[in-house]
């Protein structure tokens, strides 16, 4: 019966788990998209992304986690000109044109609490843009 | 003799009790699963949808079409599905029509989101009205 109940429960948790990661990707994707946009080598252009994100998150159209019915609320963004170090708030904006997007939601589990002791877990998903020209493309 | 038969008869009592406690786990197990899958799916589509949507030129003349390929994509998978093909084109998920789905268009992104969809799920019946939304900015060429 444990087992019956474990294997259904870890259908069931880990079934959550995916939906949350598809949702909280596509606010990435979205998001780093709409960060990379504003990016135009100023700093205004650059406070402007840096709350990008934020704003997808909010309003009449804001995407949501947990099966649609959670705002999101843990979202870290970061820059970067060369891909290999980010930074939270850079100094002088001129050629940063890397956005890199992470939102990371506490899943709650039910099953899974009769293996291990713990109520929820971490998931996460992450994306990055490029701007372009007049136009921004994701890359990762 | 008796006493064997009574233990039979229990045995068949308690297997019946536990049958129908594991099928109503079972159904309930499934039910849930389904919706999840199901949900995971119209995610997917929808973020597919939003997405088409913002890469697309704007314009009186080319909005009205767009609106129908997001839809198309939406519900079937793909833009201009071929409705005479064999076998039958179906949505992606039973039940979902072109009517459920919903675009706005905002001068700077693309929102897609269903309306009035019950994801029907064997016992229960999920009602999906606004979620799930994606909203994504308008990345078309140099489009302000």
């Amino acid at each position: 019966m444990t087992l019956l109940l474990g294997l259904a429960g870890l259908g069931i948790d880990i079934g959550r788990m995916y939906v949350i990661r598809a949702e909280l990707q596509s606010f990435t994707d979205a998001a780093a998209l709409s960060a990379a946009m504003e990016l135009n080598g100023t700093d205004s252009g650059l406070a402007r992304a840096r709350t990008g994100a934020g704003r997808l998150a909010n309003g009449p159209h804001a995407m949501r986690w947990d099966m649609g019915t959670q705002a999101i609320t843990n979202i870290a963004t970061t820059f970067s000109s060369d891909r290999a170090s980010w930074q939270e708030r850079p100094k002088g904006a001129s050629d940063f044109r890397f956005v890199r997007v992470v939102a990371t939601q506490a899943a709650p589990v039910i099953f899974l609490r009769i293996f291990q002791p713990l109520t929820s877990t971490n998931v996460a998903a992450s994306s990055i843009a490029a701007k372009t020209e007049a136009s921004a493309r994701l890359i990762q | 003799m008796t006493r064997r038969r009574t233990e039979a008869g229990s045995a068949l009592i308690e297997f019946a009790g536990s049958l129908i406690l594991l099928s109503v786990m079972f159904a309930g197990v499934f039910e849930i699963g389904y919706s999840f899958y199901a949900y995971g799916e119209l995610v997917t589509a929808v973020r597919a949808g939003a997405r088409y949507a913002a890469l697309q030129p704007r314009g009186p003349a080319s909005d009205p079409l767009v609106a129908k390929a997001v839809r198309n994509l939406v519900v079937y998978g793909e833009p201009s599905p071929d409705f005479r093909s064999k076998p039958l084109i179906k949505p992606i998920i039973p039940g979902l029509t072109a009517d459920h789905v919903e675009l706005i268009n905002s001068p700077d992104a693309s929102t897609v989101s269903l309306h009035g969809f019950e994801l029907d799920a064997l016992f229960m019946k999920l009602k999906l009205d606004g979620r799930p939304t994606v909203t994504f900015p308008v990345t078309a060429g140099a489009a302000q």
